[in-house]
């Protein structure tokens, strides 16, 4: 043992200083706002969510401006008296709606969808009175969708199914053509689709 | 923040050296218990795991070190006598050792730290310089000058 570590070895803290030591670090600890880890993850996400958004529309903008983002590509009709039309862009939204009858354009006007994701949009749809009574008396609805999106229709149908709607669901081919005017056409089979045109499918 | 459980085994474990750096810099017992508390709760506050037990001191060591002096940069402490600080000492005099520990501590802080971290801790070149924040190269003149000063004080004996 050199000179050094004899001179200072005799120095110690005592059990008093230990303890005293702990109980007041102890006092402080316990009056801190504990900010925990998960509150600080949560806060983090969140601001990464909102800078990744502020990207995303930069990068649309960037990409072909607020034309693409507005651009339906896909779109999906409901008819069971109230008949609406949806124009759905490339990511999913609502961009466009449009009441193919009066009842329809009344529905629209009680609840606007646009801006909102197609399924919840549909949610929102199927939550208002009048389609709620006519799921309850059993009206069957017809869904026409029409898009490049393979997956989009099964979303559509297993919407309905969970609301337990007498349905059936039709696929037009993709969204490049024209769609549906105003003279609403049930079950329209005017599309040249690629799946063999007709495609029902019934629920219920 | 730590748990209270953690906090409580590091006060346990490393306390000593602790208290020695404090005195290294000759605070009065009272600076030296705050100085302590400072240290553990910005141990408390610390989130990031540590990989080694020696990792944990030589933080500890690190957050002691700074303490102290930004202690001393605020105000001029007066000087003490050495046996206030440490009890243990007035028992015990006619050892050696009482003068080997004021030469140290008479030494300029800059040299009394890099000494007592290498003779006493045992630290090499690399962990001074990361315990103290010097440049590797600084901790070597330092030591030699200081141990220079150190035989100077004690009359020439080595210090083994």
């Amino acid at each position: 043992m050199n000179k050094i570590e004899k001179a200072f070895g005799n120095i110690k803290a005592d059990d008093a200083l230990k303890e005293a030591t702990f109980e007041k670090v102890a006092a402080q600890m316990r009056t801190r706002p504990e900010k925990s880890k998960v509150v600080k993850q949560r806060k983090n996400a969140r601001r990464f969510a909102a800078v990744a958004a502020v990207l995303v529309v930069a990068l649309v903008f960037a990409g072909g401006g607020y034309h693409v983002y507005a651009k339906p590509v896909s779109y999906i009709t409901m008819n069971v008296n109230p008949s609406v039309e949806l124009g759905i862009n490339r990511w999913d939204k609502v961009v466009e709606c449009t009441g193919l009858n009066d009842d329809g354009s009344e529905l629209l006007n009680r609840v606007d969808v646009k801006g909102l994701n197609y399924k919840n949009a549909m949610e929102e749809l199927i939550g208002d009175e009048q389609i709620q009574s006519c799921i309850n008396k059993g009206d069957e609805f017809a869904f026409s969708v029409t898009s490049e999106d393979d997956s989009m229709v099964n979303e559509v149908e297993s919407i309905c199914s969970g609301h337990g709607m007498k349905y059936h669901c039709n696929r037009e081919g993709n969204g490049t053509g024209e769609h549906h005017g105003q003279n609403s056409e049930i079950n329209s089979n005017g599309g040249n689709g690629q799946n063999g045109g007709h495609g029902h499918r019934h629920g219920r | 923040m730590r748990s209270e459980e953690d906090v409580k085994k590091a006060i346990y474990t490393y306390s000593d050296s602790i208290k020695r750096i404090c005195i290294l810099y000759l605070k009065s017992p009272q600076d030296t218990e705050d100085i302590m508390q400072n240290v553990f709760l910005k141990y408390a506050m610390h989130d990031k795991p540590f990989e080694t037990e020696e990792h944990r001191k030589a933080w500890l060591m690190k957050v002691a070190v700074n303490a102290c002096r930004d202690l001393l940069k605020s105000f001029y402490r007066k000087k003490i006598a050495l046996t206030d600080v440490i009890p243990e000492m007035a028992a015990d005099e006619d050892s050696q050792d009482g003068y080997v520990l004021e030469a140290v501590l008479s030494l300029p802080a800059k040299y009394k730290e890099v000494i007592y971290l290498k003779y006493f801790e045992g630290y090499d070149g690399g962990e001074i310089a990361q315990i103290t924040g010097r440049k590797l190269n600084s901790v070597y003149k330092l030591l030699d000058r200081g141990r220079d000063m150190l035989a100077q004080r004690l009359g020439g004996d080595d210090l083994e």
